[in-house]
């Protein structure tokens, strides 16, 4: 079987399977979209959160696979998790589990802003 | 894992499936040895190859109604275009040091016009109106005193846009200019007559024609110079030295052969994909066509997705053969220059996909990938957050975007 020039095949089977891509809605739920289309990249990350703990998260992507791939990870990743346990995922910890190349690297740290963005929101 | 082995082929622009029939002559050729130089004249071995490279050049003449003695063999239409514009405009520099071309040509053009440039050379870049069309007016506009060559592509490999030969040729005769043709895509599409279109050099590419790769020609009108580029044992009547790859030459003179004869029945059932692929297309929203359906050559189709980015797209896409750009030119990352020479903004250039079809592509393999097509983006846009604030009326141009770095 051929191999895909550019995606391994974890970022691929997280392409294929974007099981958190959704829309959420209710008082509970953070929002924030991050990047833009020139930049070649946007996610819009949201997190339902109850008390200290992650319940939902889903998110919406535009942009190459590894960054949708990367945001699919995030999400299934943090959930059920504490505000605590996810506050220090930074870049390099998503593109480490993705085995992503430095050429892709730019969409693991959209990843990385995104998260950051949408837990600066809590107590806003 | 992922990808099937055998995808629905819709790449035809990059590369044409060799011809059966040709690989029929070629494996004959192989099996008998392929033995012979046709440069040997003083043994059998040698005619016999000569007679084979003979044969060809009047296949390949026969094709654009040219002369067997006016065909020139080169590696393909990149050397092609910079053996017809290097080599001319250096024979004929005393006539003077302008040329025109387009935007839009190959990069085999472009590139060897912004080399000449450094060597003193004028050039004026044409740009094309919004559907990829050069203005004939401004081409006449464009013509001076010192204009040594026009060199305007037939089919643009990006997009299929053709461009009017024909007038552009009787504009180049009567002010005695020369006209380069890149006609690496439209030989498997348009017919080409090169005395009626006015064209004094054309380049072909065999992998273009249901031939091998790695073998291409030029047609260089009689009566035309050229300063060589490749020196050596003077083959070729000193116009592009070095040993002939017969078993190559063999390949292209059947598939034009074959191209010939199949020209006209293959351009019916094109025009007829191309429209059952477009339809398909169309019936998703907010497509959009980048050219115009009555400028496209038959076969070609490109289209942005809107809020859909065009690697996603042929990532997801894993049961059809597209291209997001130029095969040539897809190692880098920016946008067409094709795209943004029409007016395309950046983003939309981008994501810009290329389906281009041939003659072995069927009604099936249509119906099956737009099928596939419209899964994937509908699955995409599902989860693009820029198809979502489409979707509400919001301009994504100016949209208020948080960026962080
Ligand atoms: C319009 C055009 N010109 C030139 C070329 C280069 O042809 P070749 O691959 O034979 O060098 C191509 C193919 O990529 C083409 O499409």
């Amino acid at each position: 079987m051929m191999k895909h020039p550019i995606y391994n095949e974890i970022v691929l089977s997280y392409f294929f399977n974007t099981k958190q891509a959704d829309s959420l809605q209710g008082g509970s739920v953070l929002s924030a979209m991050v990047g833009s289309p020139a930049q070649g990249g946007v996610l819009k990350l949201q997190l339902q959160i109850s008390g200290d703990q992650i319940k939902n998260a889903v998110f919406k992507a535009y942009g190459n696979a590894a960054l949708i791939a990367a945001a699919e990870y995030l999400c299934e990743t943090v959930i059920g998790l504490s505000i605590a346990a996810v506050q220090n995922i930074n870049a390099a910890d998503i593109a480490a589990v993705l085995s992503l190349p430095r050429s892709l690297f730019s969409t693991a740290l959209l990843v990385e802003d995104t998260l950051k963005t949408v837990l600066g929101k809590r107590g806003e | 894992m992922f990808y099937e082995n055998k995808p629905i082929y819709l790449d035809y622009a990059a590369e044409t499936p060799l011809d059966p029939r040709v690989a029929a002559v070629l494996s004959a050729y192989l099996q008998e040895g392929a033995l012979g130089n046709p440069h040997s004249v003083q043994h059998v071995y040698g005619w016999k190859a000569k007679a084979i490279v003979d044969k060809a050049a009047g296949q390949i003449a026969e094709l654009i109604h040219a002369q067997p003695p006016e065909i020139l063999w080169t590696s393909g239409a990149t050397e092609s275009n910079n053996l017809a514009i290097k080599g001319s405009v250096d024979f004929y520099q005393d006539k003077g040091r302008h040329i025109i071309t387009s935007a839009t040509e190959h990069k085999a053009v472009l590139d060897v016009c912004a080399y000449l440039q450094k060597q003193g050379y004028e050039i004026t870049y044409l740009k094309p109106q919004s559907n990829g069309v050069i203005a004939i007016d401004e081409l006449r506009q464009a013509i001076r005193q010192d204009t040594i060559l026009v060199s305007i592509m037939h089919v643009n490999n990006e997009t299929g846009v053709m461009q009017d030969i024909r007038t552009i040729g009787k504009i180049t005769r009567q002010k005695g200019i020369l006209f380069h043709v890149d006609a690496a895509q439209s030989a498997s599409r348009l017919p080409i007559n090169v005395n009626e279109m006015g064209i004094d050099l054309l380049s072909l590419s065999s992998h273009k024609v249901y031939g091998p790769a790695g073998i291409g020609a030029l047609y260089v009108r009689q009566g035309v110079q050229l300063t060589p580029l490749i020196q050596g044992g003077g083959h070729q009547s000193g116009f592009r030295s070095g040993s002939l790859p017969v078993l190559l030459i063999l390949g292209m003179g059947k598939a034009c052969e074959l191209m010939k004869a199949d020209l006209s029945a293959d351009r019916e059932v094109l025009q007829n994909l191309t429209k059952r692929l477009w339809a398909g297309i169309q019936s998703l929203e907010s497509v959009r066509l980048n050219g115009e359906l009555s400028f496209l050559a038959p076969g070609y189709l490109n289209a942005t997705f809107e809020g859909i980015d065009g690697d996603a797209f042929i990532t997801a896409l894993t049961n059809v053969a597209v291209s997001s750009k130029a095969a040539c030119t897809s190692a880098a990352v920016t946008p067409s220059h094709v795209l943004i020479a029409m007016g395309l903004r950046e983003q939309a250039a981008q994501n810009a996909v290329r389906f281009s079809l041939g003659r072995m592509t069927t009604t099936e393999e249509i119906d099956e990938a737009v099928k596939q097509i419209t899964y994937v983006v509908i699955r995409l846009r599902a989860l693009s957050p820029v198809w979502e604030l489409l979707k509400e009326g919001k301009n994504i141009t100016h949209y208020p975007w948080q960026v962080l770095r």
